[in-house]
């Protein structure tokens, strides 16, 4: 790792150090940075700014990453983006069509364990049916969330694993079916 | 959760994404995404070299939404003793329509080497650790980046 020789090593600054890395990284990625961010419509002149960089050059990145599904457009006039949840939802998706039935068994057996303690320790069958408040005193509030929202990825993962088995399952059958 | 906003995930690409941008910082030791007993988080374990000697250990734990929320923890042990400070930004279960951004001090400071905490109601949805080897660190304070924040 070391110290870049023209700075103290007692000099602690990763905000900054962080933040003009970030500055002069290519316009396209910081486009891609805030694009990943666009968790509601934005328009050009706004991504732009958010990105520091021109409105031609953000359409022009904004365009190529609505090719590859990264952002949707969400209306025409004016002219507004947003990620594309779904793009991301499939590429996860398809990852995990790449792993063996073996692995994909064993990650489903291990998060089934981990909603089990979740299922216990909240006396719970979701975590949409647990009241927060009835498990913390205000200290603890901000960590029951945290398990709570966790449970809630364990679910949606265990969701995913599911779909692509069955996705699996059904091409398989589909095979032999065609032999 | 109550009111559990069902556009909530994991903003896995964002957390990848500021994993390799920490990554590339020499205060940086390593980071690890979505470690085996943190499925949501991002970890940056930080250089304790920058710090005083009675700091052993200094991380920081991100997690991001894909409705805006998120959730940083820094994380100090000092002398065997761990003290957490937070931000975070979540919409209240109890007051849908309300988000709220807060932080949090741990409950006693380190006194004890002279350092300051500061922070102000402008400055709280962005953390910043400063620290040296002369013993102050800040969690300070400046207009968040574009990217960590939501409109209105």
């Amino acid at each position: 790792m070391g110290m870049p020789a023209d700075r103290s090593p007692e000099e602690f600054d990763l905000a900054a150090g962080f933040e003009a890395d970030l500055e002069s990284e290519p316009a396209d990625e910081r486009v891609y940075r805030v694009s990943l961010q666009l968790y509601g419509p934005a328009g050009v002149s706004d991504i732009a700014e958010r990105a520091s960089c021109a409105p031609d050059t953000a359409r022009r990145h904004l365009k190529r990453l609505a090719d590859i599904g990264v952002v949707e457009v969400v209306s025409e006039s004016p002219l507004t983006y947003a990620r594309n949840g779904s793009y991301f939802e499939w590429r996860r998706r398809n990852r995990l069509e790449k792993e063996s039935q073996t692995e994909l068994r064993d990650r489903l057996a291990e998060l089934t364990t981990r909603e089990a303690a979740y299922q216990e320790q909240f006396d719970a069958e979701s975590p949409a049916a647990v009241d927060a408040f009835d498990h913390a005193e205000y200290d603890g509030l901000d960590d029951v969330w945290l398990a709570l929202s966790e449970w809630h990825t364990v679910r949606e993962q265990i969701e995913r694993l599911e779909a692509v088995r069955r996705d699996r399952d059904s091409d398989s059958s589909v095979e032999e079916n065609a032999v | 959760m109550t009111g559990l906003d069902p556009s909530r995930s994991v903003d896995a690409e964002t957390l990848r994404d500021l994993g390799r941008s920490f990554g590339r910082r020499p205060e940086v030791r390593h980071t690890s995404l979505f470690p085996s007993n943190k499925l949501e988080s991002l970890v940056v374990t930080l250089d304790a070299d920058y710090y005083p000697d009675q700091v052993d250990g200094v991380s920081t734990e991100v997690r991001a939404y894909t409705n805006g929320d998120f959730h940083v923890s820094y994380l100090e042990s000092l002398s065997g003793d761990r003290r957490r400070c937070r931000w975070d930004r979540h919409d209240q279960p109890h007051k849908p329509g309300i988000t709220s951004i807060r932080f949090r001090m741990p409950a006693q400071l380190p006194r004890s080497i002279g350092r300051t905490h500061r922070i102000s109601r402008a400055s709280s949805t962005r953390p910043y650790f400063r620290g040296s080897k002369t013993g102050s660190v800040s969690c300070g304070s400046r207009r968040p980046p574009a990217e960590w924040m939501r409109e209105g």
